[in-house]
């Protein structure tokens, strides 16, 4: 078995989900009370008013039962019974009406809030808060003023429902109203923005949570926006009852959401089973990151695997692994062995802290195969370092070699080229002709010996390669040959090390079809493909060139694959030869 | 003649105004690279200037910038680049705009007094100089091309005298022919090559080099360093 680091979940303690069902219960039966005499009115209106509270109270109870939504669950739970508030006026008890004209609308700021934080236990961002606290503000505030400053019977109550009219002013009554009217309507609006904004900030596991909620949210708002503007018509107490039921089982959206949402997360749990079958076939690491990321929905997962043989994490391409950050945006799990060894590490994004048994699900799920995978990221791991190694050794070369042809070009070359500009000076001034005789002698032995350090100064690095790049150089080559050579290089300079092996590579091919295969024509093409310098080398010559062990070829072969390239000779009996080779630049 | 050098040895550098001044040449500026030399020729202007194609600060071509500014800012002054080794790349790149006054000469050559002296005195006039090795190079390599083979070797002579930047007379100088045979060879030559004919001497080095250039790759593709 695997085991896992990071704390582990205690089970869910019982006795606070009865104490949640208790409230439930209460709640709903005040819903029935505060629907019977509403069935005498509209029949339709009492049904979906009451099943609104009961699904608003069922929806409690199921968050009620995470742990981690318990304030979301609350937040409905007071849903419900403000809503219950809303419509339990028409029992004519007492202050029961003013209780619905004032408390009823504030229904929809828990509602508003859990919708905007789910499944978070606080609202992320300043602007909702605000949102949250004005739009109950706003509400209560102008329904008390509302109440201070009208009678009852204004509102479609009993006129001798208890009212704490202060003074009875109509026309500022029906400014109230307006207010409110606008109020509501700029909230729905808002409401819709944030909403939006919400989505569009969601990402991964919580977007596939998230969108029903949000929808559904969208959709309410709409529906509450209509009713609120329905009451700007006039002659709507015709339409009063039928709209309130349709806003009503509108509401019934919301629950639904929440459940598909709720069952979502269970699923997810379930994406866990495919994974299992997926990765108990023979896999490479790239097809486990692939699969855990799928599963995960998330697309910048890392697995690095422990090798405990270089001591340190490394990726599945076999590179190094850097430690993340204690303060990194992202989420670190890592897995032991069954005796507690380090195996693997997995980064995922930091949403997934709210699921860890998710995580620790599917990453037990990959536990065979991240067992395998660490074996081949410890192949390629060796591989790697080989294939760096090569290359500084073959950039080292480089290099050394470069310094060299300019020591010699900066010191013994100028030495020689002053020696014999004294030289000829001193001739002008010599008096006989015995002088002039060991000059000219001493000048010719100084012109062969620049010759010779020319030509091991070439060989060793022609300066016209550092100078000018790989087509000048090249060309200067190819100038120097007894046959026709098309050069088509272009004249960009590329990193120094590929230069020079392109370099080395044209000039092998070239001398060859020159001394050993009676060319007569060849052709040198270098292009640039990516980040790889691609070379071409044809010629008409005899062909039936080979790779042979201590002649030139091998060595560029050699040299070419140190620096993650390859070379080809493609060379049949009487055809020509022709040389490939592709070197990719740092 | 006044002359200045440029060249980041301070051993050439001391070499060649010995050698130069034992010639009978002045010496009124040693500069250490393109924008010494540019500078010390703002505050007095020599005949001549002698400088080296590497330099710093890269130790690439920085001569022919060099080169490049200040035959655009003083015409007549007569320059010569100096290269450790013959690159034909370079004679190009030189005389891709114009090469009036301009030479291009091998390092070793400059102790041959000889060479030297009249290269000077070609580029100060306006001439035009061509290390012979260059020439001799491409020739090396047109024993493969046919049209080339259509050339008498009078003819050839005459050519790779061209190349080499000579003018009619010196071409006859050199040949011991008249200058009336010098022109009808080079008549020839140009129809011979299908080479457009050009009067003036300057022009024809760059015509007769680009040619041979050309023709040295086997296939029609362009050069893409053409004037």
């Amino acid at each position: 078995m695997w085991h896992f680091g990071g704390r582990r979940d205690p089970p869910r303690s019982r006795p606070v989900t009865w104490l949640w069902v208790a409230a439930s219960v209460a709640e709903v039966s005040a819903a029935v009370y505060g629907a019977v005499p509403l069935w005498t009115r509209s029949s339709v209106l009492a049904v979906t008013n009451g099943a609104v509270s009961v699904a608003f109270a069922a929806t409690a109870v199921l968050l009620g039962s995470d742990r981690d939504q318990r304030g979301n669950g609350r937040l409905f739970l007071g849903a419900s019974l403000l809503w219950t508030a809303g419509f339990i006026g028409p029992r004519g008890v007492g202050p029961l009406p003013l209780v619905q004209y004032v408390v009823g609308p504030t229904v929809f700021a828990p509602l508003a809030t859990v919708l905007l934080r789910y499944p978070e236990p606080r609202l992320q961002r300043r602007t909702e808060r605000i949102y949250v606290v004005l739009l109950a503000a706003s509400v209560v505030t102008l329904r008390v003023f509302s109440s201070l400053i009208s009678r009852p019977e204004w509102h479609a109550y009993r006129p001798s429902t208890w009212w704490p009219t202060i003074a009875a002013l109509p026309g500022l009554d029906a400014l109230a109203t307006v207010l409110f009217t606008a109020a509501a309507l700029l909230s729905a609006l808002f409401f819709v923005i944030l909403m939006i904004g919400r989505f569009r900030r969601s990402v991964g596991i919580d977007r596939r949570l998230v969108w029903p909620v949000v929808v559904s949210a969208i959709a309410v708002s709409l529906v509450v926006s209509s009713e609120v503007a329905s009451h700007l018509l006039p002659d709507q107490q015709r339409f009063l009852d039928p709209v309130l039921s349709v806003e009503a089982a509108a509401l019934l959206v919301v629950p639904t959401a929440f459940l598909i949402a709720a069952i979502r997360r269970r699923l997810s749990h379930a994406a866990v089973a495919g994974l299992v079958i997926r990765l108990s076939q023979p896999v490479t690491t790239d097809m486990v990151r692939t699969a855990l990321r799928e599963s995960l929905s998330d697309p910048d997962l890392e697995v690095a695997y422990w090798l405990p043989d270089l001591g340190a994490y490394f990726d599945t391409d076999g590179r190094w692994s850097k430690t993340p950050d204690r303060d990194s945006p992202r989420f670190t799990k890592y897995v032991t062995t069954s005796d507690g060894q380090p195996l693997a590490r997995v980064t995922v994004d930091r949403s997934f802290q709210r699921y860890p048994r998710l995580v620790e699900a599917v990453v037990s799920a990959a536990g065979l195969a991240l067992e395998n995978g660490r074996l081949q990221a410890a192949m390629r791991a060796q591989l790697e370092y080989v294939r760096q190694s090569r290359a500084r050794i073959a950039g080292a070369g480089d290099a050394e070699r470069r310094r060299l042809e300019r020591d010699l070009h900066d010191g013994v070359q100028q030495r020689l080229l002053a020696l014999k500009l004294d030289l000829a000076a001193t001739r002008i001034q010599a008096e006989s002709r015995r002088e002039r005789q060991l000059i000219d002698r001493t000048r010719t032995e100084l012109q062969e010996t620049l010759d010779e350090l020319r030509i091991l100064a070439r060989g060793i690095h022609p300066a016209i390669l550092t100078q000018s790049g790989l087509k000048a150089a090249v060309t200067s080559v190819a100038e120097r040959l007894p046959m026709a050579v098309d050069v088509d290089i272009p004249p960009d300079r590329w990193d120094a090390t590929a230069e020079a092996t392109a370099y080395f590579v044209a000039c092998e091919a070239l001398s060859n079809a020159a001394k050993h295969s009676s060319a007569r024509h060849a052709y040198v093409g270098a292009s640039w493909r990516g980040r790889i310098l691609d070379l071409e080398i044809v010629d008409d010559g005899d062909g039936g060139a080979t790779v042979d062990v201590g002649g030139g070829l091998l060595g560029l072969q050699d040299r070419v694959a140190a620096l993650g390239g390859h070379l080809t000779v493609i060379s049949p009996l009487g055809s020509g030869t022709r040389i490939i080779a592709s070197i990719p630049c740092e | 003649m006044r002359v200045g050098i440029a060249d980041d040895s301070t051993l050439f550098r001391r070499g060649l105004n010995a050698l130069l001044t034992a010639m009978g040449f002045t010496v009124t500026i040693e500069a250490t690279d393109g924008v010494d030399l540019v500078r010390q020729v703002e505050r007095e202007l020599p005949d001549a200037v002698i400088l080296d194609i590497r330099m710093s600060p890269t130790f690439s071509e920085e001569g022919l910038d060099t080169a490049d500014e200040l035959r655009l800012r003083y015409p007549s002054l007569g320059i010569l680049v100096l290269s450790t080794y013959a690159e034909t790349h370079y004679a190009v790149k030189l005389f891709r705009r114009g090469n009036r006054g301009i030479g291009y000469l091998l390092k070793d050559r400059v102790d041959d007094v000889h060479t030297l002296g009249e290269a000077l005195r070609r580029v100060v006039a306006g001439g035009c100089v061509v290390d012979p090795d260059i020439v001799t190079d491409l020739f090396a390599q047109q024993t493969m091309i046919t049209s080339f083979d259509r050339l008498s070797p009078r003819e050839r002579d005459v050519l790779r005298l061209m190349a080499e930047g000579r003018s009619n007379i010196g071409i006859a100088q050199e040949t011991q022919l008249s200058p009336k045979t010098v022109e009808k060879h080079v008549a020839a030559v140009f129809t011979k090559l299908n080479l457009s004919t050009a009067a003036d001497d300057n022009r024809r080095v760059i015509a007769v080099l680009t040619w041979l250039r050309a023709i040295a790759k086997q296939s029609a593709v362009h050069d893409r360093d053409q004037t």
